[in-house]
């Protein structure tokens, strides 16, 4: 009698359209969890308007309770992009690094994440992503990429045998990148470093000739007129009223610090010179290799 | 089965509209928290549900207190342009433009606020628009076009307050740079004391005639390096200081009596505003 009481109960219409009722209250307060929700439609949204502080807010406070693996490399590699456009470029390789190798965005997340180890100044491990790459793809146009990117790498290092061992020949594609990276390594080649030392010297020899060498002419025609005016000075003070004079001793004192400040001047000149050098080289590598990314990804 | 799909739709209907209040709940609480960034993606995640014309409309609202109160006037500004285009009325659409001219102003965009202005045609902001363009006006310095623009906006108020209908008629007395440095090249430091520094033009007279005095002095003794070099170079260093410090001088002046000016006409016409609206 039960069994049949309850066969009836299955059967019956009621059955169905209770089981509907409970499954929407149950996707309804699924829902009603104060998220973002589970699309990347807001996000996608948020990135077309270069809103990228907002994006990394919005996917931290997706749904991410029924995320599948593509749907957490889609996150990651959004995080990634937005911390790459604000700078913050650590956060953004560990990002692009979660990527996984099923992601369509699994070769562009690489190379970003290549390229922010670079910039970190991090080059093995820039290299070692470098060359996962490789491994992972046959396409000539990502493969001539990796080499600009290793070139790169190697100019930062200072490492000129191992650009030279690159090889990097001016055809194909990226010839600009290529371009530029070969006249920035004849620049290092061609380059003579100062040497501070020789040019303190200098200018303990003669006031002015180790700014001279330096390349500031300006700076040494000044510092020679004034060590030469005060000079001049202190011999006349001399010679009218003698050493022990406070005008003498006063003009000599003048003279001694200003040749002094002048040698420790002409050193400091010769270091900051040789520091804006290598900012400038890295600056225009950091550049030829930022560029192409933007050609091929964006 | 009727009533069961019809109970359905109400309860979806019920916990869609119940996610919706939070999401404003959510966002309101982080705005009230001071959490203004945070708080401006929720309204913006709320706005990109486009559920209702009035739920967009919270939406907008709040975003916009949010960007200014983090003083990003210039993204608010953007926001507002497009905002323009979401399923909203037309009376938001015009408070709209009032937020945009209001914007504009706080961000220092003076020009754009007087140009906007024109453009404003809701009366419900004529007094408020009118006003945020004398403030433009003050803010440009501007204070014959603040005049006219004052006198328009007593007659559409219809108030005939003598203080604020003359507040732009007693501009500041202005000090002529030309004339500083003239009187800098007759008389060691007159150029300074015309600028109002009596001692610092006292104390540059001093030096200019005690180096002069140096100068001929050390020649006179045959120190013709010393006199060269240290009399007739500091002589000469200190008439063109003079100089050069004089048109400094004359121009703090001359800004520093326009910011009073400006400043003293920004408070009177707030205050003004104020009274009108009690």
């Amino acid at each position: 009698m039960r069994i049949s009481l309850t066969t009836m109960f299955y059967n019956s219409k009621k059955y169905y359209s209770l089981l509907l009722v409970f499954a929407l209250m149950f996707f309804v307060s699924n829902a009603q969890t104060t998220s973002m929700g589970k699309d990347f439609g807001f996000i996608q949204q948020l990135y077309n308007q270069k809103l990228y502080k907002e994006v990394i807010y919005a996917a931290d406070n997706l749904d991410t309770s029924s995320f599948k693996i593509k749907q957490y490399d889609t996150l990651n590699y959004y995080k990634g992009i937005c911390h790459f456009q604000i700078n913050n470029n650590l956060l953004s390789k560990d990002f692009f690094l979660k990527v996984s190798n099923q992601s369509a965005h699994f070769i562009e997340a690489n190379f970003y994440a290549a390229y922010n180890a670079t910039y970190l100044k991090h080059f093995n491990e820039s290299d070692t992503i470098l060359n996962g790459i490789v491994l992972s793809t046959n396409d000539t146009l990502f493969n001539e990429l990796v080499k600009i990117e290793k070139s790169g790498n190697a100019l930062l290092k200072r490492r000129l045998n191992e650009y030279q061992y690159l090889d990097l020949k001016e055809s194909g594609n990226y010839l600009a990148e290529k371009q530029r990276l070969n006249k920035t390594y004849t620049t290092l080649i061609n380059h003579k470093r100062k040497s501070p030392l020789l040019a303190g010297i200098m200018s303990g020899i003669l006031p002015g000739s180790g700014k001279w060498y330096a390349g500031k002419k300006g700076q040494a025609i000044a510092a020679f007129v004034t060590q030469l005016s005060l000079g001049l000075l202190t011999n006349e003070a001399y010679k009218n009223v003698g050493i022990k004079s406070i005008g003498c001793i006063g003009y000599a004192s003048l003279f001694s610090l200003f040749y002094i400040g002048n040698i420790w001047g002409t050193v400091a000149i010769v270091k900051v010179a040789d520091f804006e050098f290598n900012q400038t080289i890295n600056h225009e590598v950091m550049v030829s290799l930022k560029l192409p990314l933007g050609y091929v990804f964006r | 089965m009727k009533l069961w799909f019809l109970l359905s739709f109400l309860l979806v209907t019920f916990f869609g509209n119940t996610q919706q209040a939070e999401e404003v709940q959510k966002a309101d609480s982080l705005y009230n928290a001071q959490k203004f960034f945070e708080a401006s993606v929720w309204y913006l995640h709320l706005l990109y549900a486009n559920t209702s014309a009035s739920m967009n409309q919270q939406a907008i609202e709040g975003k916009l207190k949010c960007l200014k109160k983090d003083n990003h006037f210039i993204e608010a500004i953007d926001f507002i342009q497009n905002s323009k285009e979401e399923n909203i009325t037309d009376s938001f659409k015009a408070h709209l433009e009032y937020e945009e001219l209001l914007c504009n102003y706080l961000a220092g965009n003076f020009k754009e606020t007087i140009q906007l202005s024109s453009n404003l045609h809701n009366n419900m902001y004529d007094t408020i628009g009118g006003l945020i363009t004398v403030l433009s006006y003050n803010e440009l310095y501007k204070w014959k076009e603040a005049d006219s623009m004052v006198q328009l906006l007593l007659l559409k108020v219809s108030s005939n307050d003598s203080v604020i209908s003359h507040i732009f008629t007693n501009t500041p007395k202005l000090k002529n740079i030309k004339k500083g440095k003239l009187l800098a090249n007759i008389f060691p430091g007159a150029g300074q004391l015309y600028a109002g520094k009596f001692w610092e033009g006292l104390a540059n007279s001093a030096l200019q005639f005690g180096s002069l005095w140096f100068t001929i002095l050390s020649w006179q003794r045959e120190y013709y390096f010393t006199a060269g070099l240290i009399g007739f170079n500091g002589f000469d260093s200190f008439r063109k200081g003079g100089k050069t410090r004089t048109e400094i001088l004359v121009e703090q002046y001359n800004k520093k009596e326009n910011i009073a000016f400006k400043q003293k006409n920004k408070d009177v016409l707030i205050k003004w505003y104020q009274k009108l609206i009690k």
